[in-house]
């Protein structure tokens, strides 16, 4: 309203604007002319939904001299479209370990190169959600539209910040589908690059080439690889990339970066406070008697810590010191490693770091060329005194013998065997003698739930029951992470009840008890009621669902069924290098078992259970049911890869099991003069 | 992926994280931080507290804006100073913020931030600039902020915890309207907020509410319009199902910046109406002390709701304002009374020159006077929409003439060509411009329809009978359609005398909704699970058929992006063409109704033709209901998994009214082929039930034979469902109650009886 402006202002502002136009003429990207002449290409890699097309795309890898890698990038467009098209390009930056230099784009005309004014267009901004800040950005920008016909010209270029991990990982798919990748090593300046091609084999191997890297016909990421779909392996395994390493790096073996990680763990750990850390290692242990519950304790607080997001202090590879974690009552993987492991320390246990990979399809990749850069987690392996088995103790690596603890996941309890870890890629770290494994542990265990039902029909009108939970679910995962502590509390009590309350209409929770101990695995046990359990169906037949819909909550199974997430309706590319799609691998591996006790009144029996008219016996899923009172079920769906096996076969069987839990079991009333409850609704009661 | 692709998605996805932090989604605090509150103080007080697990002790918000007027440039900052000081009541809170809580605001720099957490054991941790505040800045090109943010992350968070908080928003631009939000994620006990009124030498900013006022509030305005507002016990914004959009219902303060005559004596009798808005209602007799002396005369008082300029009931629809209408509001209603005064003599000029526009003679034969009044109504509108088609996209005409010429009209043109034809007819009739319901409440102050999503309508009111409203001019509309976002809404209305104002009324909540959505499933019974067909087919009528053909779109891209009538939304990103669209609003609906995909061909059905008729069409899938064997019977569950079964509401408790989206009636069958030879065993009887407002369900199941010699070929299975527009959350736990009902007998069973079959088991 108040929006006065001088016409002087505008007048010099609008002469500052023609000075971007002057001064880009003295940067003219004469390498791209001998590209400026190729016409449109056109081919399979190209999608229809593919706006633009690279004809050229150059990526130049150089090295200063204090060993920072440097990544030009360097690209000609066309536009596919029939009508004016803009270019919007994309870039995501560490803005704590990279330094981006924002990128410039030329339209070549017959007087020159005019560069395009970004400014209007240009955003920068941090990756950002509410449970996760990182220092990651994205640098987002659109040009003008284009006119179909016209080419466009883009530069920008990525510095390395940080000395560690002396690596980079250069994907050759971009934005835009390419019919011309060069990526190379630039030796002009600096210490030179060692650069080398990883392409998977299919079989989880690879193979490599070294010297420049020359692609052909390459079609954008979105049409070859999904993050979000959980079939897919890791893109390690599953996509072709350029390693790149300063030439004096060349070569590592894995022992090499085991100890240069092992340096940056040092540091930290010296800046400690020793004392303070001192007396809080004796004040969590002074009540403990023996080995495993003196450890149990520590491991229990530092879990107990808020997990602090990742790259927020530090960086992204140097940890916080064990001081600064007590501070603030927080930290990320390799904060709270850290100071589990000084605490152990100072109360006289060994214990060594392992880096490895986390999160589904993310697990144990195997990797032909050492390398830091897919290693995204920290965990602790301790030392037992006794040498006793636990069933968290590795059976791999370095440290067989030691037990593993994961100090991140809020439910680590020491000797059980950390979630959602078995097979995973595993660096230990060590000044010596560090060295690369597949983590496996004594009770090889996968993600696991376990839950018992009782159910006691109280009157024809109501139910009791009791549930008892343990194990990975999603439940028990949100009440740890909230902290929810020992004992009963109305909160938990809500919390589970709108947890089964949509698939269970009329549940009431009446308790709910969360117990963790330092040394067992914590259990959720829950009494409620359920009002009009049985629906008549007639004559003396009752059907009761509610019993199954509660297991199935309880054992992490969706109500409405499994969905794929993310974008599978793109056919899988023609082009071999991109064999990326491996619908036979399933990334997540879980067990489930539970059982049903039914606590039925005189004269009641249960005619028929629920159950799948076909057998469920997959190689990527088995499910096995014992009819009858007790109902048990154990579902077993490995980790793998699977032969025959396609995202929808396997969401086919996983959806026959999800199905099992909305049947009913159905209910004969042998006494006929009893009177018969009929549907009542709450009106007309 | 480095320099690599990243879906446009993502990246607006992970820009709305940011962009949608309010400037409340937490507090502050300074170097000096006041004493430490008593420990009666340090326990939840009520529920919401107990619910929240954090509570916000206390915030305190300066603003403070200024402008220059310079030689060259006009220079301007706004400042928000916040200062806030949170208690952690458990485990759950001590989450809630220990791990990060944003702090920004419209403005380009953030300064001063400090903080510190006190422990229950008095141990004091400060918050740490360097290592517990992270820039998160957005930035344009060359670095430049555009818009300031940070992230604090508290030390050392236990239960019992205090946390101080205290940071400045700078925004160097000039003072424009603000608004300026009064809650946010967690319950606040008491805030105070402080505005600078002055921005420049005859400019202030007016404060008012841009909705209903909180219960509670206090304020005083100086002779300068500085502003100080006390609330207690703020609630925090909710999120409940099939409620209100917190838009309408949630405390926001606006700050118009407004010139001022003269800053010595502002309150004086007129002013007082043009300037008192936040106390409520204009009216030279506030009841309001005067503060300071006669030359700094200020104004102080509590805060009537039940006074304010915008009042919303227990429906949350907003109370017809009739002070509008007096002659305290005129300074106030001058903005309005203009615009809506130059509709009236657009339509007077439109009126001109209607040669070929149909006299009362032609309109003797089209709804003769004989026939009952709906009929001759019907008539009307079925010949205003066959000479002039309705067409978002058609240009505004300036005469009926010229309408009439082209055969295609907007909105407006086909409405007001219906008002002629009526009143020509005899009919009393006039424009009515509604106000949806799902947008903000209508505030006069505001000045501008651009904050509200409005419609016109024709009210044909003839004596001694209900009035009823119709849309002409919308191309989907039938003659009994009624978009359930204008029902209660609030609605300006033509007056006879051109020369008066359009006065303001309620279109009645209780309008019949005459809306039918029947989905009609058939599926053939086999003795095994192997997947089976499933056909359903859809028939929707009036006010059903109407939101589906909004949903469908129009099909020519001129219009395709127009604002939809009742939704308040424009076509959907990512969708390139008509035929994008409706494949995505045939799968959705066949997913809503069965949990499965339709496969086949979609219908082709063009939103555009046969609105007067319903919208009929059949759609298919692969369906795998939950049928078991058991020996020789099966036992087969009555209906699909539809969504409209599902209970929405967990909660315990409500607060805000319950807004159906789609109300009206329902009827879903479900037909069962038996096998040859097969007999239905049992069927579960019949059942119904009835909440308030109307809300019911009734649920039938029947064999039918099949050539009338008593062999059972079918089973027919139906459910009723009536869905009010709205109720109070008064009725919150008989509805809860009734949704449960639903939800179990949606999932009932009945056994057939396979003996005579010969299928083996």
């Amino acid at each position: 309203m108040l929006n006065l402006r001088s016409g002087v202002t505008i007048a010099v502002g609008a002469m500052l604007s023609l000075l971007p136009g002057l001064s880009a003429r003295a940067f003219s990207p004469d390498w791209a002319k001998p590209y400026l002449r190729l016409p449109t290409p056109t081919g399979a890699y190209i999608a229809k939904d593919d706006d633009w097309v690279a004809l050229y795309r150059e990526i130049d890898i150089s090295c200063t001299q204090k060993g920072m890698l440097v990544t030009t990038f360097r690209l000609v467009l066309t536009p596919t479209a029939k009508g004016p098209t803009a270019l919007a390009l994309a870039m995501d930056y560490d803005s704590e370990t990279e330094m981006l230099e924002a990128p410039d784009v030329w339209e070549p005309g017959i007087l020159g190169y005019k560069q395009l004014s970004l400014r209007k267009a240009s955003l920068d901004f941090p990756e950002v959600s509410s449970e996760m800040i990182t220092s990651g950005r994205f640098h987002y920008v659109t040009t003008e539209k284009i006119n179909p016909g016209k080419k466009a010209i883009v530069t920008w270029r990525v510095q390395e910040r940080f000395p560690f991990p002396a690596e980079d990982i250069i994907w050759p798919f971009g934005t835009y589908p390419t019919a011309d990748l060069v990526i190379r090593s630039d030796s002009t300046e600096g210490r030179g690059v060692h650069i080398v091609l990883v392409t998977p084999d299919g079989h989880g191997g690879s193979r490599t080439e070294s010297g420049q890297v020359h692609l052909e016909n390459l079609p954008a990421l979105q049409h070859v690889y999904h993050p979000g779909i959980p079939w897919l392996r890791s893109p390690y395994q599953a996509l072709p990339f350029v390693l790149a390493t300063p030439r004096d790096k060349a070569g590592r073996s894995w022992a090499d970066i085991a100890s240069q990680a092992d340096q940056l763990f040092n540091v930290s750990s010296k800046e400690a406070g020793a004392e303070a850390l001192k007396e809080k290692a004796a004040a969590l242990t002074s009540d403990k008697t023996d080995d495993a519950s003196r450890i149990g304790a520590l491991v229990h607080f530092v879990a107990s810590l808020e997990y602090r997001d990742i790259q927020w202090g530090r960086g992204a590879y140097t940890p916080e010191t064990p001081e600064e974690t007590l501070r603030s009552l927080s930290g990320d993987c390799k904060a709270k490693a850290l100071l589990l492991k000084v605490l152990l320390r100072d109360a006289g246990y060994s214990s060594n770091l392992v880096l490895c990979r986390s999160g589904g399809h993310y697990l144990s990749p195997h990797f032909s060329i050492p390398m830091a850069t897919p290693f995204n987690h920290v965990v602790l392996a301790v030392k037992l005194p006794s040498g006793k088995k636990e069933p968290g103790t590795l059976t791999t690596g370095p440290g067989r013998g030691w037990v593993l603890v994961d100090p991140t996941d809020p439910q680590a309890t020491f000797g059980i065997q950390p979630s959602g870890l078995e097979g995973a890629s595993a660096l230990w770290l060590a000044s010596k003698g560090g060295d690369f494994f597949h983590i496996h542990t004594v009770k090889p265990a996968q993600s696991y739930v376990d839950a018992l039902l009782s159910f006691t029909f109280d009157t024809a009108v109501k139910a009791s029951f009791t549930l008892t939970m343990k194990g990975d679910g999603s439940l028990l995962e949100e009440i740890a992470t909230n902290r929810e502590v020992d004992g009963l509390e109305t909160g938990l009590r809500r919390r589970c009840e709108r947890y089964f309350q949509r698939a269970v209409p009329g549940i009431e929770v009446n308790s709910a008890v969360y117990r963790r101990g330092m040394r067992t695995a914590p259990r959720l046990e829950l009494e409620g009621s359920i009002a009009d359990p049985l629906q008549d169906i007639g004559g003396p037949s009752f059907t009761c669902s509610a019993p199954f819909a509660i297991l199935g909550r309880a054992l992490d199974v969706p109500a409405s069924g499994y969905e794929i997430t993310g974008d599978s309706t793109s056919p899988p590319p023609a082009n071999p290098l991109s064999c990326s799609l491996q619908p036979d691998f399933q990334a997540v591996g879980i067990e489930r078992s539970g059982a049903i006790t039914f606590v039925l009144p005189d004269g009641w029996s249960v005619q028929s259970w629920p159950a799948l008219q076909r057998k469920l016996d997959s190689p990527w899923l088995t499910l096995t049911i014992k009819s009858g009172n007790p109902w048990t079920i154990l579902v077993s769906s490995p980790r793998g890869a699977f032969k025959g096996a396609t995202e929808k076969t396997r969401l086919a069987d996983l959806n026959r099991m999800a199905s099992l839990f909305r049947q009913s079991c159905l209910i004969h009333e042998s006494e006929p003069e009893s009177p018969k409850r009929a549907i009542s609704p709450p009106a007309e009661r | 992926m480095k320099g690599k692709a990243h879906k446009l998605s993502i990246l607006s996805a992970s820009l709305f994280a940011v962009l949608a932090v309010s400037l409340f989604a937490l507090p502050s605090g300074r170097d000096s931080f006041p004493p430490l509150p008593p420990v009666e103080q340090r326990s939840a007080q009520n529920p919401e507290e107990s619910k929240a697990g954090v509570v916000i002790l206390s915030q305190s918000l300066h603003i403070s804006g200024f402008a220059r007027i310079g030689a060259f440039r006009t220079k301007g900052s706004i400042t928000q100073e916040i200062r806030s000081r949170y208690i952690v009541l458990d485990s759950k809170g001590a989450r809630a913020v220990s791990r990060h809580i944003f702090l920004g605001g419209p403005g380009s720099t953030i300064k001063e931030v400090t903080g510190r957490t006190v422990t229950p054991d008095g141990k004091i941790y400060t918050l740490d600039p360097k290592r517990d505040v992270k820039n998160l800045d957005i930035r344009t090109a060359g670095g430049k902020t555009s818009r300031a943010m940070r992230a604090a992350f508290f030390p050392h968070v236990v239960t019992g915890s205090i946390l101080d908080l205290s940071y400045t928003v700078v925004d160097r631009t000039l003072p424009n309207f603000e608004i300026v939000p009064l809650q946010g994620t967690f319950p606040i006990r008491h805030l105070k907020v402080y505005v600078k009124g002055q921005i420049l030498k005859k400019a202030a900013w007016v404060p008012f509410f841009l909705g209903p006022a909180p219960s509670g509030a206090r304020a005083s305005l100086d002779n300068h319009f500085n502003l100080t507002l006390d609330l207690d016990d703020v609630p925090p914004t909710r999120d409940e199902p099939l409620a209100p959009p917190a838009i309408r219902a949630g405390y926001r303060l606006g700050l118009m910046p407004m010139r001022v005559t003269s800053f010595r004596h502002p309150f004086g009798d007129g002013d007082t109406v043009k300037y008192a808005r936040l106390f409520g209602r204009p009216s030279r007799v506030l009841q309001l002390a005067s503060v300071g002396s006669s030359r700094s005369k200020g104004l102080a008082g509590a805060i009537k709701p039940s006074a304010g300029t915008a009042v919303l009931d227990d429906l949350g629809l907003q109370v017809p304002p009739e002070w509008i209408a007096g002659q305290d509001a005129k300074p106030v209603m001058a903005w309005w009374n203009d615009v809506l005064g130059g509709i009236d003599k657009q339509l007077e000029e439109f009126f001109r020159h209607t040669a070929t526009a149909g006299d009362a003679d032609d309109l003797s034969s089209v709804a003769p006077t004989s026939l009952p009044l709906e009929e001759r109504v019907t008539r009307l509108y079925r010949y205003a929409r066959k000479r002039v088609h309705p067409d978002p996209g058609a240009d505004d005409q300036r005469s009926l003439n010229a309408l009439m010429a082209s055969g295609h009209g907007d909105e407006r043109d086909v409405d007001l060509y219906l008002v002629y034809l009526l009143r020509t007819a005899g009919i009393p009739a006039r424009m009515v411009l509604a106000f949806n319901r799902y947008s903000p409440v209508y505030q006069p102050a505001l000045e501008s329809f651009r904050p509200f999503s409005t419609s016109y309508f024709v009210k044909a009111s003839p004596p001694g009978s209900p009035p009823i409203y119709l849309m002409p001019g919308d191309p989907f509309a039938t003659v009994n359609t009624f978009p359930q976002a204008f029902l209660g809404a609030l609605a300006f209305v033509q007056p006879d005398d051109p020369r008066k104002p359009w006065s303001i009324s309620r279109i009645t909540p209780d309008l019949q909704q005459k809306g039918l959505t029947r989905v009609s499933f058939v599926a053939a019974l086999a003795g095994n699970d192997k997947s089976r067909r499933l056909r359903m087919n859809t028939t929707l009528t009036d006010d059903a058929a109407y939101v589906f053909r909004w949903e469908l779109g129009w099909d020519r891209p001129k219009t395709l992006a127009i604002k939809e009538k009742g939704h308040v939304r424009t076509i959907r990103q990512g969708e390139k063409s008509i035929s994008d669209r409706w494949k995505k609003v045939y799968d959705a609906w066949m997913e809503s109704w069965a949990n499965i995909k339709p496969q086949g061909d979609l219908p082709k059905v063009n939103a555009r033709l046969n609105v007067d008729k319903p919208l009929v069409f059949a759609m298919q899938g692969d369906w795998n209901p939950e049928i078991r064997r058991i020996g020789n019977r099966l036992l087969v569950p009555a209906f699909p998994r539809a969504d409209i079964f599902v209970n929405p509401f967990q909660s315990d408790r409500r607060y805000d009214p319950i807004w159906w989206r789609n109300p009206g009636d329902y009827e879903i069958t479900m037909t069962w082929y038996l096998p040859p030879g097969s007999s239905v065993e049992e069927l579960p009887p019949p059942a119904h039930a009835q909440g308030p407002g109307g809300l019911s369900f009734a649920a039938a199941f029947s064999p039918k034979p099949l050539d009338g010699k008593g062999t059972q070929a079918e089973v027919l299975c139906t459910m009723r469902i009536h869905f009010p527009a709205m109720l109070p959350a008064s009725a919150y736990p008989q509805v809860k109650s009734f949704y449960e009902s639903l939800q179990r007998l949606s999932d009932t069973h009945f056994l057939v009886d396979l003996a005579n079959t010969g299928a083996q088991e």
